[in-house]
């Protein structure tokens, strides 16, 4: 038993469920009043806990409720829909930009804006997977072990469900797929290492480049019995920062390119050598997803960060978000924590605030580029 | 990008300076966001809805799990080696099949071996069966198609299509030894290899008989055997990588390894190795061997007494004498002097 505490001890392991928020900051999340949020649960009947906080009693959100919440909203048509099934990929090819925090949070947040989404791991690295509390290096016995629900485990990742050639074990999206914060928050197809081999697998299908898209377009018409994924009206996915046949297809796969870009010589050749190959690829095929640069690592008050930024500006003319996220602690800390930055209650105006205010400014993109694309 | 065939840009603006973000260069035209619908694209690359049964996992042809006792002669002969033998084929599980002893090949090129397995998955298996013999175990040994077998295995493949021989242990040691013999990407060394353990074997019991069985003149044979008389360690970098040293220059450092040069030889296979060409190691080895028989000592300079009071440097530089006369004193003069000299001893 003592054995078994001290292990779980050093395990940095968070039940998400036994987490609890306050009104003030479920209302912030959702992007509501307090008032409004008091209506919507007498309106519906939900049944929120009470903890005494000095005399008054006031009430304590789950993430369930909170995400239930959102859900609710949408289906009775409180926020807007999007009109079409979008496809987000995050990539850029330089390291250390915050893809994969970018991915969790953007995530996060669009399921608390009522969409369903389903966050796709592409990364063999399984950096996602991990960051929404699984363990891609465990089996569910050796979990079990040290005290860890075995649903913490990973099962599956995408190849199990594309079922390209024979390399993967054929499964269904019902044994892969993990729900980290319940039904209404976001999904997760989660990845761990053996992701890997998904690079030679798809270089010796036919066609390529286009497994994903293909994959994701028929799954989204509900034509694939086993991965049904007619549902999600948000699929997001989180690269390596590599050149291979994964990052390749969910490029060719993607609507929306969320490229977080910190302030310095290399990602600024990532980006650009980014958009070369979306030029490229367009030349091609006649498509090409719309590139949201993310400037990352945002540092104030000086003036080369800032003249840096407001050259990548002019030279990606309506493609790089005028909210940077800004350099803070808050994004280890919460990593620490276990907890992602949206989720995390200490969260300032400097990080959660930036990070809430770049969603903003990237459905606005959203919604205009679908506009116009009618 | 800069290693791109299509122009980019408008036509007319090769003028235009590149536009740049410290130093890195940034395309002048970000492309233009173009949202079409996948299914479109789908069909252009050949996706379209006649390949989409495949997305559901391919079908591999049925086949009973392990071969039944009375085998099927198989629809096609299969050439081996030259030789046309009728064939009884079956898919076989992967993990019934081993490895020969006699299998020449260790060094396999991992992208023509991906090439080969995505020329598998593409043809959906494979046109000619690898050849395998049925053991006591109820395992088989594979005889022929060691890189098919590789292939299988990258492509996690259960089963494989086999054609199974009874063949005794000698006749599947020649076999396996003269069908990967026949493959030209074969190193020599690995042929040496193969014909030495059925030497050793004594599977065959001279060269000559040797020659017969496996259908290679005596030279060949002998050139391949004589990489082992290589140093040990040499051999030893050899199994890493078979074509370390090629035919060309094998003979040359196995007649410098006779001479007594065996660390030099060693030396040399490790900077190939490492990335020198086998020419410069082999003039290195020379090089070596000509210091060690022709020493350049450095000989100290002498002094001589001139004219009784300067000194005159002489230093010998192989066959060259060399004489520096001190300051003051012009090499024309010591010249003159000398031929005074000797002109004076003939007197």
């Amino acid at each position: 038993m003592s054995a078994a505490n001290s292990q779980l001890d050093q395990y940095p392991f968070i039940d998400f469920s036994t987490l609890t928020y306050t009104p003030q900051f479920v209302a912030d999340s959702l992007g509501i009043s307090t008032q409004t949020l008091k209506a919507i649960e007498k309106e519906y009947g939900l049944d929120i806990a009470r903890v005494a906080r000095g005399s008054v009693k006031t009430r304590s959100y789950t993430l369930n409720d909170m995400f239930q919440i959102a859900s609710i909203r949408r289906n009775n048509g409180y926020t807007k829909g999007l009109g079409q099934q979008i496809t987000f990929s995050t990539y850029v090819q330089k390291g250390g930009t915050a893809k994969t925090t970018g991915t969790c949070n953007v995530g996060i947040m669009t399921a608390l804006a009522g969409f369903k989404t389903l966050i796709i791991d592409n990364d063999p690295q399984a950096d996602v997977t991990s960051m929404l509390g699984y363990d891609p290096d465990q089996t569910s016995d050796e979990l079990l072990e040290i005290g860890v629900p075995a649903d913490r485990a990973v099962e599956g990742h995408l190849g199990n469900l594309m079922r390209v050639g024979s390399t993967y074990t054929a499964m269904s999206l019902s044994e892969v797929i993990k729900k980290p914060f319940g039904e209404f928050g976001p999904h997760l197809i989660p990845a761990y290492d053996s992701l890997d081999d998904m690079d030679l697998v798809l270089r010796n299908a036919p066609g390529a480049d286009f497994r994903y898209s293909l994959f994701i377009e028929k799954a989204r018409k509900g034509e694939i019995p086993h991965c049904d994924l007619s549902d999600y009206d948000v699929i997001i996915m989180d690269n390596a920062p590599s050149g291979t046949m994964l990052s390749r297809n969910s490029l060719a796969a993607a609507d929306f390119l969320l490229c977080p870009i910190r302030m310095d010589k290399f990602s600024f050749r990532a980006l650009s050598r980014l958009a070369h190959k979306i030029n490229e690829f367009s030349a091609d095929f006649g498509r090409a997803p719309e590139i949201i640069a993310i400037p990352t690592m945002y540092i104030r008050n000086r003036p080369r960060i800032q003249g840096n930024l407001a050259r990548l500006s002019q030279l990606f003319p309506g493609k790089v978000t005028e909210q940077p996220l800004i350099h803070s602690e808050d994004y280890s800390k919460s990593l620490e924590d276990g907890i992602p930055l949206v989720l995390w209650k200490q969260g300032t105006e400097n990080s959660i605030g930036a990070m809430r205010k770049v969603f903003e400014e990237i459905m606005e993109r959203v919604k205009t580029v679908l506009e116009k694309a009618k | 990008m800069r290693d791109s065939s299509r122009p980019l840009g408008r036509p007319d603006g090769h003028h235009k300076e590149q536009p740049n973000i410290q130093g890195v260069a940034v395309p002048a035209d970000m492309p233009t966001t173009n949202l079409r619908p996948f299914s479109e694209i789908l069909s252009e690359v050949g996706l379209g809805d006649d390949r989409l049964a495949e997305a559901h996992g391919p079908k591999e042809p049925e086949a009973p799990a392990v071969i039944s006792k009375t085998l099927e002669p198989g629809p096609n002969d299969v050439f081996l080696s030259g030789e046309k033998l009728p064939g009884e084929t079956a898919y076989i599980e992967m993990a019934l099949i081993r490895r020969g002893r006699y299998q020449p090949r260790t060094h396999f090129n991992p992208e023509t071996l991906s090439l080969l397995a995505s020329t598998i998955e593409d043809s959906g298996g494979l046109n000619n069966a690898i050849v395998v013999r049925p053991l006591q175990d109820g395992t088989f040994e594979l005889i022929a198609g060691e890189r098919r077998f590789r292939a299988h295995e990258l492509l996690r493949k259960a089963r494989i299509y086999a054609l199974i021989r009874k063949l005794s242990d000698e006749d599947a040691a020649v076999l396996s030894v003269t069908d990967n013999d026949a493959r030209d990407d074969l190193s020599d060394y690995e042929r040496g290899r193969s014909y030495r353990r059925l030497l050793d074997d004594k599977i065959v019991v001279d060269q000559s008989q040797l020659s017969r069985r496996v259908g290679k003149s005596m030279a060949t044979i002998s050139r391949c055997l004589a990489y082992f008389k290589l140093p040990e360690k040499v051999i030893l970098l050899l199994e890493e990588d078979p074509v370390l040293i090629g035919n060309r220059v094998v003979a040359d450092f196995v007649s410098l390894s006779e001479k007594g040069y065996k660390d030099e030889v060693v030396a040399a296979a490790v900077r190939i190795r490492d990335g020198a060409s086998q020419d410069n190691a082999l003039n290195w080895v020379k090089g070596e061997v000509k210091k060690r028989e022709f020493p350049h000592v450095p000989v100290p300079p002498k002094q001589i007494r001139y004219k009784d009071r300067s000194q005159l440097d002489a230093k010998i530089d192989g066959r060259k004498l060399v004489l520096t006369p001190p300051k003051g004193v012009t090499p024309e003069e010591v010249l003159t002097y000398l031929e005074k000299m000797l002109q004076s001893l003939d007197e």
